[in-house]
């Protein structure tokens, strides 16, 4: 059991996961960023797109509709950035499987609607949601769960500021013996 | 596994400030939306829409009284009671709501057990698209009823040509 943990912490660590990682990241960054762009720009359509999926009470329509692009937002400038880069990831997973919740049922209802993941209902009328949908996400989810567990060291700010740290460390131990 | 809580505990902080930027930001554009929605939002969702291929058939053709058809009347009840063709079946046509899986199946297992060789529907209007008859025909054909005829004219024209 413990070899195993330890070759499975061995190929976690590998060095070659940084740079797959990187284009993961940058991927579902992209893919987060222009799918928030139209949320902000246009926040009652956005809220007419939740309204429609059936799904949630009144109340809760607006706190998501106002939240959720600048959740989308900051995931995707962290997952460029490499800024709490693991963080960014696991936020991708909490809402993907909130995406996926939310098409189950549209799907299990047969509301023939458009996902609203990158333009309103009313101007994608023509990119119904289907199981392909589902499709993508789970992908986009496994991306994202990818980064989680193998993105240990990853490039961009949390390896810069962990290189500061671990120098910063290593001339206060030298300080006392100078 | 203290990883795993670290890297939670920053995700669950980062979505608490990011929340309440986003809360003030939208509090302070000139088209931000209300916190809570006062009304319903007016939101369109076509009906599903399951529609086969039919075939139109005239008021006084053979095949409608050869005793091999389950005939359908597509209109009200009221319109059915008043005159209705002999043998015929009142399935009211809703342009709303789809026909519900109960009512599919007991139209299919009427037509089996009848041993009829098709359907034919009429209803109001010219039975063309549009009329009772006609979108009922498609939506029965579209649900995977074979052999669904429509008749041309309607109840109007069955009637004259009787």
């Amino acid at each position: 059991m413990t070899e195993q943990v330890s070759r499975f912490e061995r190929f976690q660590k590998h060095p070659a996961h940084s740079y797959v990682a990187l284009l993961v990241r940058l991927y579902l960054a992209w893919v987060f960023i222009s799918a928030c762009i139209h949320k902000i720009i246009m926040p009652e359509s956005f809220a007419v797109d939740i309204a429609t999926y059936q799904f949630l009470p009144l109340v809760f329509i607006n706190p998501l509709a106002i939240v959720l692009p600048y959740v989308e937002l900051a995931t995707g400038v962290m997952l460029v950035t490499g800024t709490k880069a693991r963080s960014a990831a696991l936020m991708v997973c909490g809402m993907m499987v909130m995406f996926m919740i939310a098409l189950t049922h549209a799907l299990m209802h047969d509301l023939s609607i458009s996902c609203g993941c990158f333009a309103s209902n009313a101007a994608a009328a023509s990119d119904p949601i289907s199981p392909l949908t589902m499709l993508r996400d789970t992908a986009w989810l496994l991306l994202a769960v990818y980064v989680v567990v193998f993105d240990t060291n990853p490039i961009g700010v949390d390896r810069w500021l962990k290189k500061r740290k671990d120098a910063a460390k290593v001339s206060a131990e030298a300080e006392p013996e100078a | 596994m203290r990883t795993f809580w670290i890297i939670l505990r920053d995700a669950v902080i980062i979505c608490a400030v990011i929340a309440v930027a986003g809360i003030l930001i939208n509090a302070v554009r000139p088209d931000g939306l209300p916190f809570i929605a006062d009304k319903p939002y007016d939101i369109f969702v076509p009906c599903p829409e399951a529609l086969g291929t039919v075939e139109m058939i005239a008021p006084g053709d053979s095949r409608l009284t050869d005793g091999k058809a389950f005939i359908v009347d597509a209109r009200s009840q009221e319109e059915f009671d008043a005159w209705h063709l002999d043998g015929a079946v009142c399935i009211t046509y809703d342009y709303l709501e789809p026909i519900s899986d109960e009512e599919l199946k007991n139209v299919t297992l009427n037509i089996v057990n009848s041993g009829k060789e098709r359907l034919i529907v009429y209803g109001d209007g010219d039975g063309g698209q549009g009329s009772t008859g006609y979108e009922l025909g498609r939506e029965l054909a579209g649900k995977g009823v074979s052999h669904v005829f429509i008749v041309e004219g309607g109840a109007d024209a069955v009637r004259k040509s009787r």
